[in-house]
């Protein structure tokens, strides 16, 4: 079930919220397992042949956890490596036995692949909820014996099928606490001005852009360079406000029950360094691969040449977990490579140019091309076409501009085509749409604040104290916000008749 | 506390009432402009009288308002058969005819065949356009199929709640004093008026080359097959075979049309490879004709697909914007002028000097011959026009590299 879609708007959500509450009223735990019971049935919804797995997955994990707890000494370690094992497996079975296939073909000439996997919704998310949790079980940080809890954290609703990733310390105090089971009136505003905020960049901003995207990836077709950008700008723009998007809903969706979800993005676009920008990029994420990967790995601890291989096995790991394919270790191995750079670049000139305006602007549109080039192939269904639109980036298949737009230009055809500029048949209205689109969504982007920004004085969401404050654009609680918020969600509900996936659903 | 919890009351309710205002807003006003002319909501000129053409759901809208048309002939096929034959020609209006034109641009015999069955009841003549396209055969991809009609409440529904209906509402208001608005009357009709702005801007060979270079993208893609594993028969032929079945149990007169393609897209055919496959598809049409007719059909198949002086129509230079073209906007698609003759054909009304060879019904004691005869003139105005049989040429060995050029 889609959050952009009639069906969980209008009823799954409304029965699963006054079901809450109206159990909550007489039983904490009746509340936790039917809203246990409602996320499976939201999962459900998708695929019921994949409910086993959840549960399966749950269970397995819930038990481990136990197993692990109660042991000590070198069968506590052991328990953890089957567990963790086992879960590596099943995540490894759905998600990259066809690749090792394919591959195994083309080596070895076997005839294995293509595999007839489909992959379940969500699996790697609540792997990695399930993996980081027995870790902290194994480093006696956690320990749960209420499988009702246990399964809620892991199956909450708000956060399955695509994060943010949760960890069990900031949770399991929320589904303990007796308030989480009472309505709260600010907390249900706030959930649904926040929803309508995500919705808004979902169905209004990030779907309109898919199509330009879309168009350049689907069939890049040597593209000159002005609309190789147009269309890398588009998806850049487009992956951002889908999956903040998301983000921002299944904060506000997780506000309306009580329960605060970790932040996940914070304009990342304005990062003036790569470090930066994963510190504000699907952060919980980063945190994931930080605490789980990069610090057992060794982290900074081992010397700087040990540092940069950390950065580089743990990006490209990262990489790999959105999916079985080279292009997607080529993104990871390419954002290893920045972290490096960034790193060593730090180490010797510090950070002083950035602290000049010129300087912060230049290393904010240099990051945020270096990202560019990474989505590429991050985008890209195949390397060779990641490649081909790269080639296009670059101006390997020159620099056009269509006709049509020629023909408005009139004054400047001579000069643009001494500088080589030549004229594209067809595609006028696709190319002039492709950047409006791209340039409101980069005014937003770049310069208006984030969700988290404007409903900050209501503590939105976990950790949001420290985001920093906006002058302009704050949540006020007057008639011009709610009517603007209003007209806000009548725009995003015209928008719902064609519900459209996340991006981040593949992953 | 309290002034808070009664700020946050207050505050939701506006943003609720807001919220539920403007929904309600907006689907008053979709129903009153009536953008699609679903509702049958009365026209005021200057208002709502000319209808734009929608962008999504063509579909179901011609389905619906076709419904409420009552048609007793029918226009089916895809863009061409939308743009080019026009329910008002005199073959309609001397046979008392209420003809609506149902066709729908990038529709092929699936939707045909589903349009067909729905609007049948009250049909008497159906003019069916088919294009050589759709009957090239791949294998279907997984999950491809769909419903060929949306549910009439949910097309309804959408028609008062969705941004799309909402941004035609003002289109439609904003169209009302333009010259040559994107319109579609409202017997299904797209009269292609903004074509007279882009030939006024761009100029008719912009127009040519752009049409030609998307057709060689296209047409390099193409399958070079027509049947399914070697079975004789595919599902656009088995719609086609389906639809003439409908047509023999309702007693409807059918013309099934192939489309007067330009001479250059005739050439961008042959060069591409698939000109055999057209001849053969040609072959299937008419067996498939006579076939229903033995079985008590009245289907003539009439071939227009084939190079002649009519389409063979000049195309004015590079640059020139003032030159009219009678015949074609661009190869892909023919202008009501030649539709009508089109008609004229069909219907057996008095023909022009120009036009007296114009297309044939073809049967299969004639059908090699004309194919011969169209093969002939193919390489007759091959010779005859070297500059469009260079450019057909250039397009199909390089259908992407073709695509920037120097300005003119």
């Amino acid at each position: 079930m889609l959050f952009n879609s009639f069906g969980f708007l209008f009823v799954f959500l409304p029965i699963t919220l006054l079901g809450f509450f109206w159990l909550g009223r007489r039983s904490a735990w009746l509340a936790a397992a039917f809203l246990t019971l409602a996320s499976i049935a939201f999962y459900g919804w998708w695929n019921w042949h994949f409910v086993w797995l959840l549960l399966a997955s749950i269970i397995f994990n819930y038990v481990m956890g136990l197993v692990i707890a109660s042991m000590t000494g070198r069968t506590r370690r052991y328990s953890f490596a089957v567990a963790v094992a086992a879960d590596l497996l099943l995540l490894g079975y759905y998600k990259y036995a066809n690749l090792a296939a394919t591959s195994l073909d083309t080596v070895a000439g076997t005839q294995y692949g293509p595999l007839d996997i489909v992959l379940p919704l969500g699996i790697s998310f609540f792997t990695f909820t399930q993996i980081a949790y027995l870790a902290d079980v194994f480093q006696h940080k956690a320990r749960e014996p209420r499988f009702v809890h246990y399964a809620l954290f892991v199956s909450y609703f708000p956060h399955l099928i695509a994060g943010p990733i949760l960890h069990h310390k900031e949770m399991m105090p929320q589904f303990q606490a007796p308030r989480t089971y009472r309505p709260q009136p600010n907390s249900v505003l706030l959930g649904a001005i926040i929803f309508t905020l995500g919705l808004a960049k979902k169905v209004l901003i990030a779907d309109n852009l898919a199509p330009y995207a879309n168009a350049v990836f689907a069939a890049p077709d040597h593209p000159t360079m002005l609309v190789a950008w147009g269309g890398v700008l588009a998806y850049a723009f487009q992956i951002y406000f889908d999956f903040s998007g998301y983000s921002d809903m299944a904060i506000g969706l997780s506000r309306l029950f009580g329960i605060r979800l970790p932040l996940n993005f914070n304009s990342p676009y304005k990062s003036r360094n790569i470090i930066e920008f994963w510190r504000r990029w699907h952060m919980t994420l980063s945190r994931f691969l930080r605490d789980y990967l990069y610090f057992p790995l060794g982290g900074n601890r081992h010397g700087e040449p040990r540092r940069y291989l950390n950065l580089m096995i743990t990006m490209l790991l990262g990489g790999l977990w959105h999916g079985a394919g080279w292009n997607f270790a080529i993104w990871g191995g390419l954002h290893g490579l920045y972290l490096a750079a960034n790193h060593v670049w730090r180490r010797w000139f510090g950070e002083g140019v950035a602290r000049t305006r010129i300087g912060a602007l230049a290393s904010v549109a240099l990051t945020f091309i270096a990202v560019n080039v990474a989505w590429v192939f991050f985008r890209a269904p195949s390397v060779e076409v990641g490649r081909d639109v790269l080639g296009g980036m670059f101006g390997e298949f020159g620099v056009a501009l269509p006709a049509a737009v020629f023909a408005h230009i009139e004054p400047l055809r001579h000069a643009l085509e001494s500088l080589g500029v030549t004229s594209l048949l067809g595609g006028g209205r696709q190319f002039a749409m492709t950047y409006v689109w791209v340039a409101l969504a980069g005014a937003i982007a770049f310069a208006a604040p984030n969700t988290q920004q404007i409903t900050r004085r209501f503590r939105p969401a976990l950790a949001s104290a420290g985001i920093a404050s906006v002058r302009t654009l704050r949540l006020r609680l007057n008639w011009r916000w709610a009517t603007g918020l209003g007209l806000l969600a009548c725009a995003s509900l015209l928008s719902l008749s064609r519900p459209t996936e996340f991006l981040y659903f593949q992953f | 506390m309290p002034t808070l919890h009664r700020s946050i009351r207050i505050f939701g309710l506006v943003f609720f009432l807001s919220t539920l205002g403007a929904t309600a807003a907006v689907a008053l006003l979709d129903y009153l402009i009536d953008p699609y002319a679903i509702f049958g909501v009365r026209t005021v000129d200057g208002i709502n009288a000319i209808k734009p053409r929608p962008d999504a759901m063509l579909t179901d809208i011609k389905a619906i308002v076709g419904t409420r048309f009552h048609p007793s002939a029918l226009i089916l096929g895809n863009s061409r058969a939308e743009v080019g034959f026009d329910p008002l020609h005199r073959a309609f209006a001397t046979r008392s005819l209420r003809a609506f034109n149902a066709a729908v641009p990038g529709s092929d015999m699936d939707y045909t065949l589903a349009s067909f069955r729905r609007l049948m009841p009250t049909n008497e003549v159906a003019v069916v356009g088919v294009d050589f396209l759709d009957f090239l055969y791949s294998p279907p991809e997984a999950g491809s199929s769909s419903p060929v009609f949306r549910d009439s409440i949910a097309t309804r529904a959408l028609a008062l709640f969705s941004t799309t209906a909402l941004l035609d509402s003002l289109r439609t208001l904003a169209i009302q004093r333009e010259r040559h608005p994107a319109s579609l009357r409202s017997d299904g009709f797209n009269p292609l008026l903004d074509y007279r702005d882009l030939v006024a801007n761009d100029g008719y060979a912009m127009l040519f080359r752009q049409r030609a270079f998307e057709s060689a993208r296209s047409l390099a893609r193409q399958p070079h097959e027509l049947y399914a594993g070697g079975a004789g028969t595919s599902p656009a032929l088995s719609d086609l075979r389906a639809l003439l079945q409908a047509a023999a149990a309702n007693r409807t007169q059918m013309h099934l049309v192939i489309y007067p393609y330009h001479l250059l897209y005739l050439l961008q055919l042959d060069d591409a490879g698939l000109w055999p496959l057209f001849e053969q598809w040609k072959r299937d049409l008419t067996e498939s004709a006579a076939s229903a007719r033995s079985q008590g059909a009245r289907v003539t198949v009439w071939d227009f697909g084939c190079a002649h002086r009519l389409t063979a129509e000049p195309i004015p230079d590079e640059g020139d914007r003032k030159t009219e073209m009678r015949w074609y906007w661009e190869a892909g698609h023919f202008k009501k002028e030649l539709g009508d003759l089109v008609l004229d054909r069909a219907f057996g009304e008095a023909l022009p000097a120009e036009a007296i060879d114009f297309g044939i019904d073809l049967v299969p004691a004639t059908v090699e011959t004309r194919i011969a005869e169209c093969r002939v003139s193919l390489a007759a105005m091959r010779q005859r026009f070297p500059a469009l049989a260079h450019e057909a040429s250039r397009l199909a060995s390089s259908p992407s590299g073709a695509k920037a050029v120097s300005s003119p």
